[in-house]
């Protein structure tokens, strides 16, 4: 049976209980049971980075065992960045080895009195010392636990410098840089003086057909090695968006100035990367794709730095949106974000921010100790990361999150940010992609592609396409704005649905049609559960998880006028294919009725009582 | 030796063109764009990045009415 844990760091204590089985029905597993236990365990009064704040950690329901990269586990708790949902995901190993550990969710309350690691084993929960980790990085840490235990396979999620400094968008790290990236989790994990958490287990999981599953799973690696996306995954991972955004007109650069950078590509190109710098792959449980990259950097000034990575959005977050073309410098950025346990997406959308405030004179070198923080300034870049990890000069503010950063800096500071919900936008401009900007304008954890980008919009896919694919037919032009509000809808499903199951999206037509969808998730649900359920079942568990979101967005304060994107993006794109193209009032708006109506809620974006009961929500 | 060709969409002006397999270089012949194809196998090609960086980003802006 699958087993939660109720574990109080305050008293050191913690009981074991079941996971009812119509809670699974309802909510699957990972981001799903997730929020649910968040919505029902904390409320508007709860302080984020205080003892009555919970985490919630939860593996998929189908992580752990056969299958495609099923690896993970999802970290929900109010957000110490945004004061809203925090949630966020990450894959490698922890997740499968917490289940084998006996444990498929952990809900984590209280503060412990002194700095702490739980160890969790073979269905047991021990709290230790973690004092001495007062002064190593994540990788140290991970290092330190498995010499400790004497079990080089024990598998850890922990926080960095950065989280035991409350700095409010620190992640937890887990291996070399498989990141619980956006929304605060490590600052959570942090003020609950929680520095890690380790697993190791030889539990089996429970399948309820276990020949069935290995048919199915062989079935499903026929056809996703198939895919162009999967090849162009296993040569390119994430960075291939590098290229794409750019060639296309999507690429953020100078903080959203511009939607094309006009310098940099011959430098800041994948496969320039692939060349100088990879050294190998990697992978997390489960998937055949392998898109991490291994790489060292052979000369110059970190010269035999080693990492994992980076991704995309650290690339184009330093890369255009800072104005920087030098690889070096965002890999050593990527390389202290991973070491620190500092989020990239914050941390790279923050930098540019500030640069902007110091071109335009809100900044000086007095706050910044120094530092000149120029568009494409590889030493701010780098120095600004140690500032914000080390409490000091203009890093001080920014550990306080941009919120509070921007009250200290000055009123129309808050301007240049671009946000939705409190959360920073990453690199993609999506204005000129009706469904994206819509996904991006409601997007439950705040300004998030992972949660609702209709990334297909992207590929002029034929109607009879997308009718295949989402039930409905969906215009491709990405300008137009008629039935893309079932084109978001069916994104936060499908994104819910592998958040639950702990599938990565990735390999989910979430990115290429020929993909994991919903079809290949009931087929994996049914042999390792023995539960059958339709597509229509599946949409409704999707719908649910994201009107629990919803309505713990409602309980916030947030309505219609939170659901929209930065000023800047009402604006022209100003290069590339498609410039002049922005985002229209009055047709957004119309878009984002019909987003409302086909979810059941008002017209002010908040569930109606008959859609909450009809999804079995009331309390 | 068959006479094939795969089909490619052009990042610039998203119209489709084709492309003998394994063949690295490629024009748009609607919008006249050179680019680099990268062969993910000898049935599935994608344009990787134009053939100049430099060309491409420069002549990409564009100077809106309300500039």
């Amino acid at each position: 049976m699958s087993k939660m844990a109720y574990i109080s760091l305050t008293d050191e204590t913690f009981r074991i209980e079941e996971i009812p089985s119509e809670q699974r029905k309802l909510f699957l597993g990972g981001r799903g049971i997730n929020t649910h236990l968040l919505y029902q365990m904390v409320g508007e009064e709860t302080d984020p980075m205080g003892p009555e704040n919970v985490l919630v950690v939860g593996a998929g329901m189908l992580t752990g065992v056969a299958g495609i990269a099923n690896s993970r586990i999802s970290f929900s708790a109010k957000s110490p960045e945004t004061g809203l949902l925090g949630d966020s995901a990450m894959g490698g190993f922890f997740g499968a080895e917490l289940r084998y550990a006996g444990f498929d969710h952990l809900v984590i309350q209280g503060k412990a009195k002194k700095p702490l690691y739980l160890w969790i084993h073979d269905g047991k929960i021990e709290f230790y010392d973690a004092s001495s980790f007062s002064t190593l990085d994540t990788l140290q840490i991970q290092t330190k636990i498995r010499e400790d235990l004497k079990d080089p396979k024990i598998q850890v999620a922990c926080i960095g410098p950065a989280g035991r400094n409350l700095v409010r968008f620190a992640c937890i790290i887990h291996g070399l840089s498989h990141a619980a990236g956006r929304t605060g989790m490590g600052a959570v994990m942090g003020s609950k003086n929680l520095w890690a958490i380790a697993a190791r287990g030889k539990s089996a999981i429970a399948v309820h057909d276990p020949r069935k599953l290995l048919e199915v799973v062989q079935k499903h690696y026929q056809q996703v090695t198939r895919t162009k996306g999967f090849l162009a995954s296993s040569i390119y991972g994430t960075m291939i968006r590098l290229n794409n955004t750019r060639t296309q007109g999507y690429e953020g650069g100078l903080n959203h100035r511009y939607n094309m950078m006009e310098y940099g590509g011959e430098e800041l190109d994948a496969e320039v990367f692939i060349e100088r710098y990879e050294t190998g792959k990697a992978t997390c449980f489960g998937c055949p794709t392998a898109c991490k990259h291994m790489f060292r950097v052979p000369r110059g000034i970190y010269q035999g730095m080693e990492c994992e990575g980076p991704e995309y959005y650290g690339c184009g977050g330093w890369g255009s949106q800072c104005g920087c073309s030098n690889w070096e410098t965002i890999l050593e950025a990527w390389n202290l974000c991973a070491k620190y346990g500092l989020d990239v997406g914050s941390m790279t959308s923050y930098t540019a921010w500030l640069m902007e405030l110091y071109e335009k004179g809100f900044t000086t070198k007095k706050e910044t100790e120094g530092l000149s923080l120029e568009w494409g300034n590889s030493e701010a870049i780098i120095g600004l990361i140690r500032q914000v990890v080390e409490n000091r000069g203009v890093g001080k503010l920014l550990a306080q999150g941009w919120i509070e950063a921007a009250k200290a800096i000055g009123k129309e500071s808050a301007r240049y940010m671009n946000h939705v919900k409190g959360l920073s936008i990453e690199c993609d401009d999506v204005r000129g992609h009706r469904a994206q900007t819509l996904g991006l304008a409601t997007a439950s954890r705040g300004a998030c592609h992972l949660r609702s980008r209709y990334t297909l919009e992207e590929f002029s896919l034929p109607e009879e396409a997308t009718r295949r694919l989402t039930g409905r037919p969906v215009r491709q032009d990405p300008a137009t704005y008629e039935g893309k509000e079932w084109a978001c809808y069916w994104t936060e499903c499908i994104c819910s649905i592998a958040d639950a199951l702990g599938v990565c999206k990735f390999m989910t037509k979430w990115l290429s049609v020929g993909l994991l969808g919903f079809e290949e998730f009931i087929e994996l649900i049914e042999a390792v559960t023995g539960m059958k359920l339709s597509i229509e079942e599946m949409l409704e568990i999707g719908e649910r998880i994201y009107t629990t979101e919803r309505l713990f967005l409602t309980r916030e304060g947030i309505t219609r006028k939170d659901d929209t994107v930065p000023e800047k993006f009402f604006k022209p794109w100003t290069h590339g294919p498609k410039a002049g193209t922005k985002i229209e009032n009055e047709p957004f708006e119309k878009l984002l009725d019909r987003y409302y109506e086909l979810h059941g809620w008002d017209r002010n974006g908040i569930p109606k009582s008959e859609s909450v009961k009809k999804l079995g929500l009331e309390k | 030796m068959e006479n094939r060709e795969i089909q490619i969409r052009c990042k610039a002006c998203s119209g489709r063109f084709g492309v003998p397999p394994l063949q690295t270089f490629a024009w748009c012949p609607a919008c006249h764009q050179e680019w680099k194809i990268k062969w993910l196998d000898s049935e599935s090609g994608m344009i990787i990045a134009p053939v100049s960086w430099k060309d491409y980003q420069v002549k990409s802006r564009r100077i809106l009415p309300n500039e």
